[in-house]
């Protein structure tokens, strides 16, 4: 088992990963670790700008991780109510440039409907994903969106390259997305 | 009317209300755990001062280095609040308060200046 950290730990170092977390997700955890990215980011003297970027981008995709991600260290994959749900983030640094990974559990069915959203908001014009951050920051809430259904958009704009995404095969029910932002 | 305080923790800002000097105020950072029920009270504290001024002149300022996505949509809802104020006569003011190194506030105080109609709406370099 130490050996397999040491792997983790390694791998990570080569990919110039400072911050990972994995395992249950909620709003303390998401504090204390984004806390801790602000204090790294601070020692690095990111300017201010970048650091916001940064910032808001970390908190955006854990915020998604415990609205949307299942639990999947009970008994059963719970998909309503999860108290903690699982997720991993990882922030990590190459030449000045962040990127940003998080990876949750989703059901399979939702893989359509989030794929068409996300293909249709990545290829937006920075002037365009503007306006329609804006247009449906103006509109009510949508009932099945857990909040005000801004955090993907939030993502993009706040990033410096196209956003990424794959979905891993887990069974016949779940699927592992990721989701990858470069700022 | 009793003023609204608010002590700034780590995730929200600080709320200051003053119903007799009318100056609001909202500062530090804002994501947290549940937006609509932290920013309900203050919801709530303005629909019933709203309803008890006149014509005199309410500073608002607002001066958040950094807010999430749900709080963005929550300031939203606010200044549409003050924006229907300003249509039934009431005077006020916005101050969105940036230091001059954040660009994003400042990119983020003209997405909400755009947006608004009739409130004034400044957007102040600090």
């Amino acid at each position: 088992m130490i050996g397999t950290l040491y792997q983790y730990t390694c791998q990570f170092a080569q990919e110039g990963v400072f911050l990972c977390y994995s395992g249950p997700t909620s709003h303390e955890v998401l504090v204390s670790t984004g806390n801790t990215l602000k204090q790294f980011l601070d020692e690095k003297k990111v300017d201010k700008k970048q650091f916001y970027c940064i910032f808001s981008v970390y908190v955006e995709m854990f915020e998604n991780i415990i609205r949307y991600g299942v639990d999947c260290f009970g008994d059963n994959i719970c998909l309503e109510r999860c108290r903690y749900p699982y997720g991993i983030i990882t922030v990590s640094l190459n030449n000045d440039q962040f990127t940003v990974k998080c990876g949750n559990i989703i059901a399979l069915e939702q893989k359509n409907k989030l794929t068409q959203y996300l293909k249709s908001i990545i290829e937006m014009e920075p002037q365009i994903i503007r306006d329609y951050y804006r247009e449906k920051r103006k509109q009510k809430v949508n009932p099945d969106s857990k909040g005000a259904g801004l955090g993907l958009i939030e993502i993009i704009r706040k990033s410096s390259q196209p956003i990424t995404f794959s979905f891993d095969y887990i069974d016949d029910y779940f699927l592992f997305f990721s989701l990858t932002a470069v700022i | 009317m009793k003023n609204l305080e608010i002590s700034k923790t780590k995730t929200t800002p600080e709320i200051l209300f003053n119903f007799s000097t009318n100056e609001l105020s909202i500062k530090g950072e804002s994501f947290p755990e549940n937006t609509s029920e932290f920013y309900a009270p203050i919801f709530e504290w303005l629909e019933e001062y709203l309803g008890t001024i006149s014509d005199q002149l309410v500073v608002v300022n607002i001066e958040l280095i950094y807010f999430n996505s749900s709080s963005s949509k929550v300031l939203m809802d606010l200044f549409d609040m003050l924006e229907d104020a300003v249509q039934n006569g009431k005077d006020i003011l916005v101050n969105w308060r940036y230091d001059e190194d954040n660009e994003m506030a400042a990119e983020y105080g003209e997405d909400f200046m755009e947006d608004l109609e009739n409130l004034p709406f400044k957007l102040v370099e600090i």
